[in-house]
C-alpha cells in the first residue's frame, strides 16, 4: 500500500462515513480511518520501518491510536466537541498531513516511503492456513454466541414496574418467559381492588398502561398496589406499590 | 497457529458445555489451554524458529486470548472494571465532550484515551459501544506481544531471547484475561513498552531521546498508574544509561527528556484534570509501605476461604518459585557472561520480581496488589528469566532439555491462569453467583439495568450490591453508593430510616438471592462493613424491611430483584 492507495482509502472512508454508506462500508473504512491510516501515513513520514510485517502493523495501529487520543483532546476544545463530522475531518487532516510530509521528505531522503514497502503476498500454504484459522475462529465465535443465547433464553421471568407519566402511575409489564403468556394485572388502592385486566404478551414483548387509580371510600393516602399473575406461578407472581401517592 | 486456534475452539466448547451445565467442561478447558500454550512455547523456545515465526505465534496466542475474552461474555460487557469505562464512554457519546464526572470510577474521565478511540469507532463505524470497545481492546492486546518483542530485541539484539522474554511476560497473571478487557490500563501498556523501547534505542543505536515522548504522551492521557510506572522505568533506564560506557551524555539527555516531556506533563495533567488520582493511588501504596515497615501490623478483612482446588494453590506457588529461580539465575548468568554493562544493569531490574513476591506475602491485600503489580514487574523480570531458559535449552540442547524448558513455561502459564482472572469459581461461565464479577450479571440483573436505563434520568443515586451496581452505573449512568452496606444491615425500621437519611440515596436495589448464597468475593457491597464475615447468607428479615417501611415505594420487581424508591424517607 503506497501513499496513493492511502490517499484513496482516506477519501473513500471520509465519503462512506459522512454519507452513511451502510455497515458493510462504514465498519471497515471507519475502523481503518481510526486505527490504521493516520499511523500508516505518519510512520511513512518519519521513515520508521521494521523488517517484519507484524511489527510494522503493530506500530501502525499504536501510532494511529496515539494520534487519535491527542486529536480527541483537541477536538474536545472545539464548540460541539467530539462529533462524527469533527472526527472524520480531524483524522483525514492528520492522515493527509502525514502523507504530504512523507511525500516531501521522500524527495530528500531515499528509502522505503511507507511501512509496508517490503510486503509480499503470502504463499499458497500460508494462505490456506490463514483460511483454516479464520474458519476455526468463526466456529469458536458461533458456538459462543449460540450457547450464550441459549443460556439467556433459559432464564425465564417477567418484569412488573410502576413508572409515572406526570402524576399518573403507569404500569409496565415485560414478558421474558420465552413463550406467549396471558397475564392478569390487578390494581389495588388500600385493600380495595379497583381494576383487573388481562394482557396477552408474546415473548420479549412489553406492555404499558396508565392507571386511573382513584381511591375508593378512603383517604387519598392509601397505598397503590399492582400485582401481576400468570398461570402456573404462585400468587402474587410480582408486586409493586406506591405508598401514599397523589392520585390522578 | 492452527493448533492454537483449535485450542481456542476447545475452550469455547468448554464454555458452551458449562453454560449448558454439561459434564466435562473443566477438563476440556484445560485441554484447550494446553493447546494454546504448549505449541507456542515449544516453537518460541526452540533455537530453530526465526523472529517472524516467534512474533506470529505470540500474536496468534494473543488473538485467541482476545477471542476467548469475547466468547466468555459475547453479548455485553459484564466485568465491573469494563462497565466503569462504559460509563465514561457513554458520557462522551451523550455529551460529545470529555471529562464528565463518573462517580463509578472517579479518576476515569481524567484519562480518556481508550474511551476517545472507542467513541470515535462508534461514531465513524456505527458499531455499538460493546463492539467498538471489544475491537479497541482486541487490537491493543494483539499489538502488545509484538511491541514487547521489539523492546526485548532492542535490548538484546537477539530474536530468540526477545521471543522467550515475551513468552514469559505472557505468563503474568493479568496478561491473558484482565489485560484483554476493555480497561484503560490495557490500552496504555503497549505505549509504555514502546516508550521503554525508544529509551533503550537511544543508547543502543544512539537515536534521539525525544522519541520517548511519542508513545508517552498518549499513555499519559490513557492511564495514570502506567504513566507513573513509565516515569519510574524511564528514570531507571536513564540512570543505567548514565552508568554505562559512553552513556553519560545520553543518560543526561534521557533524564532531561523524561523530566521535561514526561514527568512535568504527567504531574500537570493529573493535577489539573484528575487530582483525586493521587489519593486513589495513595491507598495501595500506603498499604504496601506500612506492611513492609510493620509486618503484621495492619488489619485487613479476612477473605472467605478460597474455593479453588488445592492443586491450583500448589501450581501457583510452584510457578512463583520457578519464576523467581529463573530471574535470580538469569541475573547471575547475565552478570557473569554479558559483555555490555548496560544489559547487565538492566537485568538487575528483574529483581523487582522477588520484591513483589515479598509484597504478596506480607501485605494485607498482597495477592491482589502483587498480581496487579506484576503487569509491570514482569516487564523487567522477563528478560533475566529468558536468559536462564536460553541457558537451559541451548542451541545444541537435547530433547530432554527442550521438554524441561517447555514444561517450565507451561507451569508458569497454568500458574498465571489460576492466580489471574477469572477466579476459579467463575472460570467457566454459566453459573450465577451473587455480588460477583461476570457471573453476577445474569439476565435478571441485566433486565433491571435496562429498565433503569430507560426510565431514570442519569445521575440518580442508588444503593446496590457489587453486581447490580455495575449495571446501574455502567448502562443507566446512575451514581452508585459505595457506603450503602449499613443500610442493608439496619436491624430495625428506625435505624433504616436514619441510615437512609444519612445516605440520601434515591433508590435501593435488592436481590433476594442474597438470602440464599454467600458472596464468593467475600462481600455483597462496595466497602461492605461485614466483608469477609459472611459465612451464611443474609437473613431474609434484613430485606423484608424495605417492603414494610411506610415511606418506601417498590417500583420494580422481576422476581429476584426489586428496586425501591427511598426518597420519601429523607425528603428527596
Amino acid at each position: 500500500m503506497g501513499r496513493a492507495v492511502c490517499l484513496v482509502a482516506v477519501t473513500l472512508a471520509t465519503v462512506a462515513v459522512l454519507s452513511n454508506a451502510g455497515p458493510a462500508l462504514t465498519i471497515p473504512l471507519g475502523a481503518m480511518l481510526v486505527l490504521v491510516l493516520p499511523g500508516y501515513a505518519w510512520l511513512g513520514a518519519v521513515r520508521h520501518h521494521e523488517p517484519q510485517l507484524l511489527a510494522n502493523g503493530a506500530l501502525v495501529v499504536m501510532a494511529s491510536m496515539g494520534l487519535a487520543i491527542v486529536l480527541g483532546l483537541e477536538l474536545n476544545l472545539l464548540p460541539g466537541g467530539l462529533t462524527r463530522h469533527k472526527w472524520v475531518a480531524g483524522l483525514s487532516l492528520v492522515t493527509v498531513t502525514g502523507l504530504a510530509t512523507s511525500w516531501m521528505r521522500g524527495r530528500a531522503i531515499p528509502g522505503p516511503s511507507h511501512p509496508f514497502s517490503t510486503l509480499r503476498g503470502p504463499s499458497s500454504a500460508t494462505g490456506l492456513k490463514i483460511i483454516v484459522v479464520i474458519l476455526l475462529f468463526g466456529a469458536t465465535g458461533s458456538i459462543s454466541v449460540a450457547s450464550q443465547n441459549a443460556w439467556i433464553e433459559r432464564q425465564h421471568f417477567s418484569e412488573l414496574a410502576l413508572t409515572r407519566s406526570g402524576e399518573v402511575p403507569v404500569v409496565y409489564v415485560r414478558n421474558l418467559e420465552g413463550r406467549r403468556i396471558t397475564y392478569t394485572v390487578t390494581v389495588w388502592v388500600g385493600r380495595q381492588r379497583t381494576t383487573r385486566f388481562r394482557v396477552r404478551l408474546g415473548s420479549g414483548r412489553r406492555f404499558t398502561r396508565p392507571l386511573n387509580a382513584t381511591p375508593v371510600r378512603r383517604s387519598d393516602k392509601a397505598t397503590l398496589k399492582v400485582t401481576l399473575d400468570r398461570p402456573g406461578a404462585p400468587l402474587p407472581y410480582r408486586t409493586v406499590f406506591l405508598r401514599r401517592p397523589k392520585y390522578a | 497457529v492452527i493448533v492454537v486456534a483449535l485450542g481456542g475452539l476447545a475452550v469455547a466448547i468448554a464454555y458452551a458445555l458449562s453454560r449448558a451445565e454439561a459434564p466435562g467442561a473443566i477438563a476440556l478447558y484445560w485441554v484447550g489451554q494446553a493447546l494454546i500454550v504448549v505449541p507456542v512455547a515449544l516453537r518460541v523456545l526452540s533455537p530453530s524458529a526465526d523472529a517472524r515465526e516467534r512474533m506470529a505465534l505470540l500474536a496468534a496466542m494473543a488473538a485467541v486470548q482476545s477471542l476467548l475474552v469475547w466468547c466468555y461474555s459475547p453479548d455485553q460487557f459484564r466485568f465491573p472494571d469494563e462497565l466503569q469505562h462504559v460509563r465514561t464512554a457513554a458520557d462522551i457519546l451523550g455529551t460529545h465532550h470529555l471529562f464528565h464526572p463518573n462517580s463509578y470510577l472517579e479518576v476515569s474521565p481524567g484519562f480518556p484515551g481508550m474511551e476517545e478511540i472507542t467513541t470515535a469507532l462508534v461514531l465513524l463505524t456505527g458499531m455499538s459501544l460493546f463492539h467498538a470497545g471489544l475491537l479497541t481492546a482486541s487490537v491493543v492486546h494483539l499489538a502488545l506481544p509484538i511491541c514487547l518483542f521489539l523492546l526485548y530485541r532492542e535490548l538484546t539484539n537477539n530474536g530468540r531471547i526477545a521471543g522467550i522474554a515475551t513468552l514469559i511476560y505472557t505468563t503474568a497473571p493479568h496478561y491473558a484475561y484482565f489485560n484483554a478487557l476493555f480497561v484503560y490500563s490495557a490500552v496504555a501498556l503497549p505505549f509504555l513498552v514502546l516508550a521503554l523501547r525508544y529509551a533503550v534505542r537511544s543508547y543502543q543505536r544512539k537515536k534521539s531521546t525525544l522519541c520517548i515522548a511519542l508513545p508517552f504522551v498518549p499513555m499519559m492521557y490513557t492511564h495514570h498508574l502506567t504513566a507513573f510506572v513509565g516515569l519510574a522505568f524511564l528514570a531507571a533506564v536513564a540512570i543505567i544509561v548514565g552508568l554505562s560506557p559512553g552513556g553519560r551524555s545520553i543518560g543526561l539527555r534521557l533524564a532531561c527528556t523524561t523530566a521535561g516531556l514526561a514527568l512535568a506533563p504527567t504531574i500537570l495533567w493529573t493535577g489539573r484534570r484528575s487530582p483525586s488520582t493521587f489519593s486513589y493511588l495513595e491507598g495501595p501504596v500506603h498499604e504496601v509501605l506500612s506492611s513492609v515497615t510493620h509486618p503484621g501490623g495492619s488489619e485487613h478483612p479476612r477473605a472467605i476461604a478460597s474455593a479453588a482446588p488445592h492443586w491450583e494453590s500448589l501450581v501457583a506457588m510452584s510457578a512463583a518459585g520457578i519464576t523467581a529461580a529463573c530471574v535470580l539465575g538469569g541475573v547471575a548468568l547475565v552478570w557473569r557472561q554479558e559483555a555490555s554493562r548496560f544489559v547487565r544493569l538492566v537485568t538487575v531490574l528483574g529483581l523487582t520480581y522477588p520484591a513483589l513476591l515479598v509484597v504478596r506475602i506480607v501485605a494485607p491485600n498482597g495477592p491482589e496488589l502483587a498480581t496487579r503489580a506484576l503487569t509491570y514487574g514482569m516487564l523487567l523480570a522477563a528478560f533475566p528469566a529468558a536468559a536462564a531458559l536460553v541457558r537451559l535449552w541451548p542451541s545444541h540442547g537435547s530433547g530432554v532439555r527442550a521438554v524441561f524448558a517447555t514444561a517450565i513455561v507451561a507451569t508458569l502459564a497454568v500458574g498465571a491462569i489460576v492466580t489471574g482472572l477469572p477466579p476459579s469459581w467463575e472460570r467457566l461461565p454459566g453459573r450465577f453467583h451473587v455480588a460477583a464479577f461476570e457471573s453476577g450479571v445474569d439476565r435478571n440483573v441485566t433486565a433491571a439495568g435496562e429498565w433503569a436505563q430507560e426510565n431514570w434520568s442519569p445521575y440518580q443515586r442508588i444503593a446496590c450490591d457489587f453486581s447490580t451496581c455495575s449495571m446501574f452505573a455502567g448502562y443507566a449512568r446512575a451514581n452508585v453508593s459505595t457506603a450503602a452496606s449499613p443500610v442493608y444491615y439496619a436491624p430495625s425500621m428506625a435505624v433504616l430510616d436514619q441510615r437512609l437519611s444519612v445516605l440520601t440515596s434515591d433508590y435501593v436495589a435488592v436481590d433476594q438471592r442474597w438470602t440464599r448464597q454467600t458472596p464468593a468475593t467475600g462481600r455483597y457491597f462496595f466497602r461492605d462493613v461485614l466483608e469477609g464475615a459472611h459465612t451464611r447468607p443474609l437473613a431474609p428479615s434484613l430485606l423484608v424491611k424495605f417492603d414494610t417501611n411506610p415511606r418506601i415505594d417498590r417500583l420494580y420487581d422481576n422476581g429476584p430483584i426489586q428496586l425501591y424508591d427511598t426518597r420519601k424517607v429523607w425528603g428527596g
